[in-house]
């Protein structure tokens, strides 16, 4: 009897083993999954053991229950069971469980589910496992007597369950690979997309989206350092189903900051400083964005350049599923690319910058160009000679200037605009404007100073100024008068060898008002008499503060050393030895700045 | 160029660290000017260029711009450690009757919060 009924059981297995086969066939090569093929996998099992009932229930490891897969015979399909992972784990340790004797350690769990294993129709359970991850298990109906006295019994109901998990771990591994290829495609396919985005604020918004898309996330934002303030700043955040943004759009993280943040912060501030992809699943971390499950990554281009935040990875079933290390790996592959598209944008948009400078450049050279004169004036009984070389092909902030005076004075002007650019050349524009109107107004060159100190300041932006020496001259006398604003002190090198430094002046121009000037200190000014052979040095820090290959600068010392040698050449003369020996000296080294001189001398 | 900032009694401590040249000087005159909009009346700044490499003529003209902002707050803004080559180019546009300068945070401190 048990022989017959052994050798029918056999034959069922066999045929429907076959079955099983060609449904794991479909399942492997794609044509079908798990979900759709379960109802036939339940179905053969229950035939092949002539059992009437029973259902393949899911494990869900995040929500921790137990869900009707597919069943036959049983009324509610709806029914769910909650179960902790120490009884998952208890249960994966017997191939069988007979629930009318189930093991000690698990009695007060199969108690607590009676209501629902009687909606089951349950007699046996076998968990579906590979290794120690269970997928759910196959809950029997009472088997047919002959074939549950049978000593081979539990060991089929163990075949045929570790067939059916088997099934199950492929199924999945497939569907993971088929996520894995598509997400690959949508990689490829962003890259593409992305790179030919310029525009940076447009650019942020489209990394978030597809970070976010390529999880299936529920948010994500994207932080990119200021390397200035070194702050990671937010350049654009992503929630779905949210109409505004959220509160923490305008974030802007330290990296310096130790003082006490919220633990995402100090996450995000880590994962910029030590460049290292972080996962946090069900953690505090997570709370800051709302959300259950984080990921974030640094972004790197030929430095780091900010951090990428995905959070809540959602499943099938609308549960919220953990980051894996996968996922890790595929968001690094898409911020790697992210990096490469950033960098690409910035240097379009410093190269597109750059070509703007360049026409303002141009611009403003030739408004220079028309400032400084071609050709000094004749004054008998002197030589005088001006200079001036830009720093590269850049437009200077110097300025020189001979001014001819009423009554037959000529004035001598060397100046230095603080900065480079448009705003120096209209700043020069209206210094050399303004300093030709005042010098017709005063004698006095300190109430001329202050004049013109007044109107460079109306007329100048914040912390922008110019520096002036002015000399007056009355040639017939040989009377030099001079005022220094805050400018190089210009020297008169005598016949005998002996330096004067002109040293009487004030502050700069441009740069305080008229009444608060006053209060400091007010301009002063000062006379010298020239004799024949005595030479006359204006200057710009581009002679003085030249530096060479060792850090060195061309320094007051050499200058006066070099003039004192030569004071018996002309003023041309002169002027080409000072030019030809800062050159020389600065050798390979770059230029410090622009380089004006001018040279006056008595015959 | 990275910017400290730290307080001792009233008086602000701004510690610049690199060269403060070119496009950098604008953070300086951006975190100086948050300082000062905490002011209404008499800010005190102490400036410490012990990590200060380099100093150009933008550079001089924020802190000219500081000082400026800084008096007409009635307040006082002093400076520590001025290496040579900052020193040189103070002294040559006669800035140096203009800022305060001490040999060590403790005087500076000290005057600074006197009635001075």
């Amino acid at each position: 009897m048990q022989s017959a009924s052994a050798e029918e059981t056999i034959q069922r297995l066999v045929l429907n083993l076959s079955e099983l086969e060609h449904l794991g066939d479909a399942v492997v090569s794609g044509r079908g999954n798990f979900s759709a093929s379960s109802q036939a996998y339940l179905r053969i099992v229950l035939d092949t053991l002539s059992v009437t009932d029973g259902a393949i229930l899911r494990f869900h490891p995040n929500a921790n229950e137990l869900t009707i897969e597919s069943s036959i015979n049983v009324d509610d399909d709806s029914l769910v069971i909650s179960v902790h992972p120490g009884e998952i784990a208890a249960m994966i340790q017997f191939p069988v469980l007979d629930l009318s004797r189930p093991p000690l350690v698990l009695e007060p769990f199969f108690d607590a589910i009676q209501p629902q294993l009687k909606r089951l129709g349950a007699h046996l359970w076998a968990p579906l496992k590979i290794g120690e991850e269970c997928f759910g298990v196959i809950s029997l109906g009472a088997l047919p007597a002959r074939i549950k006295m049978a000593s081979w019994s539990r060991k089929l109901v163990n075949v045929l369950a570790n067939y059916v998990s088997r099934q199950i771990a492929h199924s999945r591994a497939l569907e993971e690979m088929k996520t894995a290829k598509f997400q690959l495609f949508l990689l490829s396919d962003i890259a593409a997309q992305m790179g030919r985005l310029l525009d940076t604020a447009h650019l942020e918004s489209e990394i978030v989206h597809h970070a976010v898309s390529l999880f299936d996330a529920r948010g994500g934002c994207l932080l990119l350092m200021d390397a200035m303030s070194q702050r990671l700043e937010m350049k654009s955040s992503f929630v779905m189903e949210a109409e505004s943004n959220p509160e923490w759009e305008d974030l802007s993280i330290s990296l310096q900051g130790n003082g006490e943040v919220h633990p995402a912060v100090s996450l995000l501030r880590g994962v910029a400083a030590q460049g290292k992809t972080l996962i946090r699943n069900r953690e505090k971390e997570a709370e800051f964005f709302g959300a259950k499950n984080l990921m974030v990554v640094p972004i790197f281009g030929r430095e780091i350049l900010g951090v990428l935040v995905v959070y809540d990875k959602e499943e099938q079933h609308g549960v919220t599923a953990d980051f894996t290390q996968r996922d890790g790996i595929l968001l690094e592959a898409f911020a790697n690319q992210a990096g490469v598209v950033i960098e690409n944008a910035r240097l379009y948009q410093e190269a597109r910058e750059r070509r703007r400078l360049q026409t303002e450049i141009e611009e403003a050279s030739k408004i220079q160009k028309n400032l400084i004169p071609s050709t000094p004036p004749e004054i008998p009984g002197y030589e005088v000679v001006g200079l001036s070389v830009p720093h590269h092909d850049e437009v200077g902030g110097d300025y020189y200037d001979f001014i001819k005076e009423p009554d037959g004075l000529w004035g001598f002007a060397v100046a230095d605009v603080c900065g480079k650019g448009m705003q120096a050349a209209l700043l020069m524009a209206m210094l050399r404007m303004g300093l030709r109107a005042e010098v017709a107004r005063h004698n006095d060159l300190r109430s001329m100073a202050a004049a013109l100190n007044a109107l460079l300041y109306e007329g100048s932006t914040t912390d922008t100024y110019a520096t002036l020496v002015y000399a007056k001259l009355d040639p017939a006398r040989g009377m030099l008068t001079s005022i220094s604003a805050g400018h190089n002190l210009a020297m008169v090198v005598r016949r005998d060898g002996s330096v004067n430094r002109l040293e009487k002046g004030g502050l700069v121009l441009g740069m305080y008002p008229d009444d608060l000037l006053r209060q400091i200190v007010e301009y002063e000014q000062e006379t010298t008499i020239l004799s024949s052979g005595d030479t006359v040095l204006l200057y710009t820090d581009g002679i003085t503060d030249t530096l060479n290959l060792d850090d060195e600068m061309f320094g007051e010392a050499r200058l006066v050393e070099l003039v004192t040698e030569r004071r018996n050449a002309t003023a041309t003369e002169i002027c080409t030895a000072i030019y030809n020996a800062v050159q020389s000296f600065q050798g390979e080294a770059n230029p410090f700045d622009d380089l004006t001189l001018m040279v006056l001398k008595r015959k | 160029m990275k910017i400290n900032v730290s307080q001792r009694d009233d008086v602000i401590i701004l510690t610049p660290i690199g060269k403060i040249i070119g496009p950098a000087v604008s953070d300086l005159r951006k975190t100086i000017d948050e300082q000062l909009a905490n002011f209404t009346d008499a800010p005190k700044f102490l400036i410490n260029f012990a990590d200060v490499s380099m100093l150009d003529s933008s550079g001089l003209g924020t802190l000219m711009g500081t000082h400026v902002s800084v008096v007409r707050k009635n307040g006082r803004i002093a400076v520590i450690n001025v290496g040579a080559n900052i020193k040189n180019l103070i002294v040559r546009s006669r800035l140096i009757s203009v800022f305060e300068h001490f040999d060590s945070e403790d005087e500076a401190i000290a005057s600074l919060t006197s009635d001075g």
